[in-house]
Parts: C-alpha cells; structure tokens; sequence
C-alpha cells in the first residue's frame, strides 16, 4: 500500500468518524419518547425562544387501558386542552396493559424522564410518591370524594378518576332453570355452587387461575372485606405476625381454601386463561364469574345486550347476621410529576381535564361510576343495581409505606398464593411460611 | 506524516468505534451491575444506601431462589441425557440418506421460528380446554395418559422442557452434523479395511472428531439453562404459584415487580459466576477425557 492510498483512506474514514459522531449526539439533542406504542411518531414541538410573551407548550401524558374505544376517546379528548390554552398541546401515550406500563414508568422514573402528567393504580402511589406534585391546593382536588383516603403524610397526589364495585356476574338463565337463589353469605353462595355443578350441564364458576390475577376476588379482597377496616392492610405492618390461626387473615384464607376445595371451576381452573373463562362465562357453559364493574363492556360487546346478566355483591360474610358489603375500588389516578417543566400548565390541565362537563363525558365513555361530587354516571345498568342492593360500600384502600417495603420484601403475591392453593397447598403452610418471613422482615 | 505513524493512526481509529461501543454497552453497565448489588437501590428513587454484601447472602439464604435453581437444573439435565440422541440423528443425517437435505431443513426449522411464536403454539397444545394433546390421547384411547400439562405442579416443568427441546435440540444436531462433516472420510476407509464394526467407528473416530462441538454443545446447554427465560415466562409466568419459576424469571419479578434492584443485581452477578464456574469445570472434564 503506497503512503498517498493511506493517506486518503485515512481521510474518507476521519469523515465517516465525524459523520457517524454527529449523528449520534444529533439523535441525543432531540429528546427522547419518540413514538407511542401505538406506532404513531409524536412530533416533537420546538420550544420557541421567549421572544414572545407565552412560549409553546407540549404536555406529555400516559395512561393504559384495556379497550381501544377508550383510549381512542382520551386521545381524542386530551387534544380539545387546546382550544382552551393555545400556547398547550397534550399528547396522549398510550398502554394496553397495567403491567407493560407500570415497568416502562418504573424504568423512566430511574431515568428521570416521566410524563408530565401521568396514571396510575391506588397501590402503586407510595412507589412513586417522590415523583408527583402534591396537588392539595387544586380546585378540582376539594370536589373529589375519595382523594383525601389516599393522601400520603397528609398530601395529596394524585385524583382517582372512576369508583367501581366488584360483583359476582351470573347468567340469570341458568339460575332460573336451576331454580337457585342469589347467595348472600359465604356458605350460601358455595352451595349455589354446588348445586350447579351437581346437575352436571354448566361450569359454576369461571376462574381464569393461568394467568393468576383473576383470583383477586378473593386472595386479595377477601382478607380486607372480612376484616371490617378498610385500613387492615397497613394495620397488618404493625403486627410481626399477622398470618396465623386466630387472625384476618387466616380466617378468610379458610374461607377461600373451602370454595376451592369444593371444586366448583371446572376440571382446570389453573390452566384457564382469564380470555378463556370469560368466553365460557359469555357462551353460558359457565353460570358465575367474579369481577370489577370493567367486566360489563367486554360483556356487552360480545353478546351485544345485558338482558340475561345478573349481579349481586360477592358475599364475603359468614352469616346473614353480620353486614354485607360492597367492595368498592376507585382506579385511574392521575398525578403531575415532580420534575416537569411545565407545573403551571399541567395544573391547569388537570382543573380543565376534571371540569364537570370534560369529566361527565370521560365516566360516560368508561361506563363506571363518578369519583367527584355534583357529577353523576349514566350507567343505567349500574344504577339499577344500586336501587336493588342498598349496601354499604366498603373502599379498598392500599397498604401504607411500611406495608409495601415489608411485601416487597418477602416477595408477598397474594394471587400467586392463590394459585398454589388452587394447586392443592394447605393454609397452614402458607400462614407459617409467611409469619416466619413477615417477622424477619419487619425487625430486620 | 511519517508511515509508522500514519500506521498508527489508522489501527487506533479502527479499534475507536469498537472499544467505544464495549466500553460504553458492557463494561459501563456491568460496572454499575456490581455497584447496584451492594445497594438497597429500589430501582426508582433517587438514593440509595450501601448496605455490603447484603443482598448475596440474602440471595443464598431464600428458599425461592434454590427451588428456581433446581427448576434450571431440570432443564440441563434434562438436556444434558438427550445429547448422545441428537448425535445419533447427526450420524444418520450424515450418510447419504434419500433426502438427507429436506430432513436436516425440517430438523433445523424449530430453532428458527421466534420463541414467542414457540410458546403460543405450545401453549395452545397443551390448553385444557379442547387442547390438540389432550384430545389426540383421547381419540387414540390413551385417556388415561392425559394431564393438566401446565398446572399441576409435577408436570409442568416436563412440558416446559419438551418445548425447550424441540426448540434446540435440532439446531444442536445441525451444531453436530457440521463436526462429522469435518471428519476426513479416510479415517473410515481406513477403520473398515482394519475391520472396525461401526459402533467402533462411532467410538474412536466420530466422538475424538466431534469432541469440540460436543464442547460447545454443552457450554451453549449450562448457558441457556441456566438464562432459561422465555419459555416459562411466556407459558406460565412461573406459575402455578411459584412452581415454574426459573432463576431470570425470579430475577426480573425481583427487580420490576418487587422494586429490589439491589437484590436483582446481586442475583445477576452469582448466575454469571455460577455459568463461568460450570464452564471451567467443564473444560477439565473434556480435557481429561479427550487427552
């Protein structure tokens, strides 16, 4: 190789160096967060200098949803902030699942780079408390009913934006033909089950145990009902063993251990998918399945009527003579992040966003029930439901600080328990197994 | 500009791009791994606290992380007992079948699909609910052979592992196949004209030949069963309860679900020992039995 060819090679690959180096740190000027997952690219809004009195603003927000409908509402919706403030543009990204969304936010709250306004479920707030704005001083903050129930050290951060009951779903047909009675206690509504499956034609209860959530009526809510304080899981972290004979929490895994021993779901309620029984719930090869009120559009939409639908609140209680309740459970937060540029502009999203007549369309869409006072659903389903079952509501709330490290810390999944007591594991074991981790977790 | 130094300057920009690359996309974050793993880092806030060695010894003391540990284990083994199999079809595949070039295809074909596609399929298979292999045992009177394949506890790792097999196990005899087609054919002739049978041929000449594919094989099986991941995670979630949970699928709920990046860490740290010290362990064997 002549020392000229060297030369020039060297000269074309310094270029290629300094092509390749400029367009890496050009790719880093621009900020990230380019596409939703939606594939749509968000474009990216040049903040103008401030040569003129309001600068440009573009307020970036997240959320999930299961039904496309609604997320296609939101991102419709969030957009109509403009007219209002024209120096505002919201983009809406969006996620299909709570689990794809909450590792993705976990992920850029490490990174700093949260969306300025962003959802979140009641139990994940002391994660991320260091990372909202307390929003105590919000007008819309003093008309929602359920906020103050989950401030943290007395500030709040973030508003729920639905409240919802959890029912038991039953094919009203199947009940007439069998000529059952809705169950109001426990051992009632295990017999209803029994005679179900005594007649050998219908599944008698849906349980999607694969995919392990689906057992939350229960393994989660079952516990808490039974123990009158809506506060009993952050009681628990005051106790170092909260798990044995005597307790909550041992009485109402009793409970669950007899409906799942009576074997009521079916020949594999653990190799059923949630997709799975709630098809054998729509096509009436199954006659109960239990969930949130979200259960209804997914319901509606595939057999296109509510006609043959039943409800009745799931009977947590032993006897007619204690009080039933109504688990009730208030969902999609929304809370502003500590670090955005724009605090002024996110506040005035969230009056906006919460103002009776964009809220009263945002219920409406979502089909559950009002979290703000002086606005109410038009669920005719719902309220129909309400007239005929006049119970106390009974509001989930999540444990504290301290419940959530010494959880974290063991590894508590209550839905996983589920699951291995559907598998055939002993409340026993799993009360010793806990108390021995609960309490070295708790003093350690 | 002298020539040396030109020489020089060529060598240190080549070498630029990719050392930038490793120092950046490796070294750096391995870097941070072990500094994690002596944190209490909860993956989200802005402090943490040093807290030692900590983390290791709780990883040592939680019964979960042994049970998901015997659960790769399984799978190695597992995998392990099917080698000299696939040698055999790598023999087979070898002489001059009819069609030798349309089952090595087909052989070939599971390794390529996506693992995603794999688990779905499999998935489906094995469904309950009018699942193919339930019925197919059914139809053939074989009622008695049919099982909850992936909720009952004792089963559901065998049905994870068969789909692990079917997934690897051909690419190992493609893996095989390409060694014995490095065997001079001389070294044959040779052995027959002294009168070798062929399992001698088998014993002394295809094994030495194939002894560092055979290596490799087995490395590339400590390695992905110990990172089994996807298979579980896709299928089961670990579950029911905790039963199919491997070593990664435990590392990822510590660290995303659970919020304990420090732990997480300290448990990304002990798999890398553990594979570097299989390994080397390994090559003693090999070298024992090939010298």
């Amino acid at each position: 190789m002549s020392k000229s060819a060297i030369g020039k090679g060297m000269l074309v690959l310094m270029l290629l160096l300094v092509s390749v180096f400029t367009a890496a740190c050009g790719n880093n000027a621009k900020n990230g967060n380019t596409s939703n997952n939606n594939g749509k690219t968000v474009n990216q809004q040049e903040e103008t200098p401030a040569n003129t009195s309001k600068e440009k603003v573009t307020l970036k927000m997240a959320m999930w949803d299961s039904n496309n409908d609604f997320i296609d509402f939101l991102t419709d919706k969030v957009t109509e902030f403009n007219q209002v403030n024209p120096n505002v543009t919201v983009e809406l990204e969006s996620f299909k699942g709570d689990g794809d969304y909450l590792q993705a936010m976990k992920v850029r709250a490490s990174a700093d780079s949260l969306p300025d306004i962003y959802e979140l479920k009641p139990n994940w707030l002391n994660d991320f408390k260091e990372n909202l704005t307390p929003i105590n001083d919000l007008a819309v903050t003093k008309q929602n009913q359920y906020a103050a129930t989950y401030a943290i050290d007395g500030n709040i951060y973030a508003l729920p934006s639905v409240s919802f009951p959890e029912l038991v779903y039953y094919n009203k047909s199947i009940f007439e033909e069998l000529n059952l009675e809705v169950p109001t206690t426990w051992p009632q509504f295990i017999e209803v089950l029994q005679a179900i499956k005594a007649n050998d034609k219908y599944i008698p209860y849906a349980m999607g145990g694969k995919d392990a959530w689906p057992n939350y009526p229960f393994n989660e809510f079952l516990p808490h009902s039974i123990s009158g304080d809506e506060n009993y899981l952050s009681s628990t972290a005051t106790e170092d063993e909260p798990f044995g004979e005597g307790t909550v929490f041992y009485q109402g895994y009793s409970q669950i251990a007899d409906l799942y021993n009576a074997d009521v779901m079916g020949p594999d309620p653990l190799g059923t998918s949630w997709d799975q029984a709630t098809d054998l719930f729509v096509s009436k090869q199954a006659a109960v399945i239990a969930s949130g009120l979200w259960f209804m559009p997914t319901y509606s939409s595939k057999v296109g009527n509510t006609d043959d639908l039943g409800a009745f609140p799931m009977p947590y209680r032993m006897t007619e003579s204690e009080t039933l309740k109504l688990m009730t459970f208030t969902d999609q937060f929304y809370g502003i992040n500590s670090n955005t540029k724009h605090p002024e502009e996110a506040k005035a999203f969230m009056e906006w966003f919460y103002s009776p007549e964009v809220y009263q369309t945002y219920i409406d869409t979502a089909q559950l029930n009002s979290a703000f006072e002086g606005v109410e659903a038009n669920v005719p389903w719902l309220q129909q439901f309400y007239e005929s079952n006049p119970i106390e509501p009974f509001v989930y709330i999540p444990g504290d600080a301290e419940y959530t490290r010494i959880s974290n810390a063991i590894q508590l999944d209550v839905k996983a328990l589920g699951q291995d007591m559907m598998a055939g594991k002993k409340v026993s074991d799993i009360a010793t197994e806990l108390n021995g981790k609960w309490k070295k977790a708790k003093n350690g | 500009m002298s020539y040396t130094i030109q020489k020089k300057i060529v060598i240190f920009t080549f070498l630029l791009i990719p050392i930038s690359l490793l120092l950046l996309f490796l070294i750096y974050p391995t870097i941070r791994l072990f500094q994690f793993s002596l944190t209490d880092w909860n993956g989200m806030s802005k402090s943490f606290n040093y807290v030692g060695f900590d983390n290791f010894v709780q990883a040592f003391q939680t019964p979960e992380v042994w049970k998901a540990l015997s659960n790769n284990l399984l799978y190695f083994i597992v995998h392990v007992i099917f080698i000299p199999l696939e040698i055999m079809i790598a023999v087979y595949l070898n002489q001059k079948l009819r069609a030798s070039n349309f089952f090595r295809t087909i052989v070939f074909m599971p390794y390529i699909i996506n693992g995603v596609a794999v688990a779905y399929i499999f998935t489906y298979l094995y469904n309950p609910l009018n699942g193919p292999l339930n019925e197919l045992l059914s139809v053939v009177g074989l009622e008695s052979l049919t099982q909850k394949w992936l909720s009952d506890t004792d089963v559901v790792n065998y049905s994870l592992i068969a789909v692990s097999l079917w997934r690897f196990s051909g690419f190992h005899v493609i893996l095989f196949l390409a060694g014995l087609q490095s065997i001079p054919n001389d070294l044959y002739e040779a052995a027959t004209v002294d009168g070798a049978g062929a399992l001698h041929k088998f014993r002394h000449i295809s094994v030495p030949g194939i002894i560092l594919v055979i290596d490799l094989v087995l490395f590339l099986n400590i390695r992905g069963a110990l990172q089994v991941f996807d298979i579980p995670f896709l299928m089961t979630q670990g579950g029911p309860g905790t039963a199919s949970t491997t070593f990664t699928v435990y590392t990822l709920e510590t660290a995303f679900k659970f919020n304990n990046y420090g732990l997480a860490s300290a448990l990304a740290i002990i798999l890398m020992v553990i594979i570097i010290a299989m390994s080397i362990v390994q090559k003693q064997l090999i070298k024992v039995k090939g010298d």
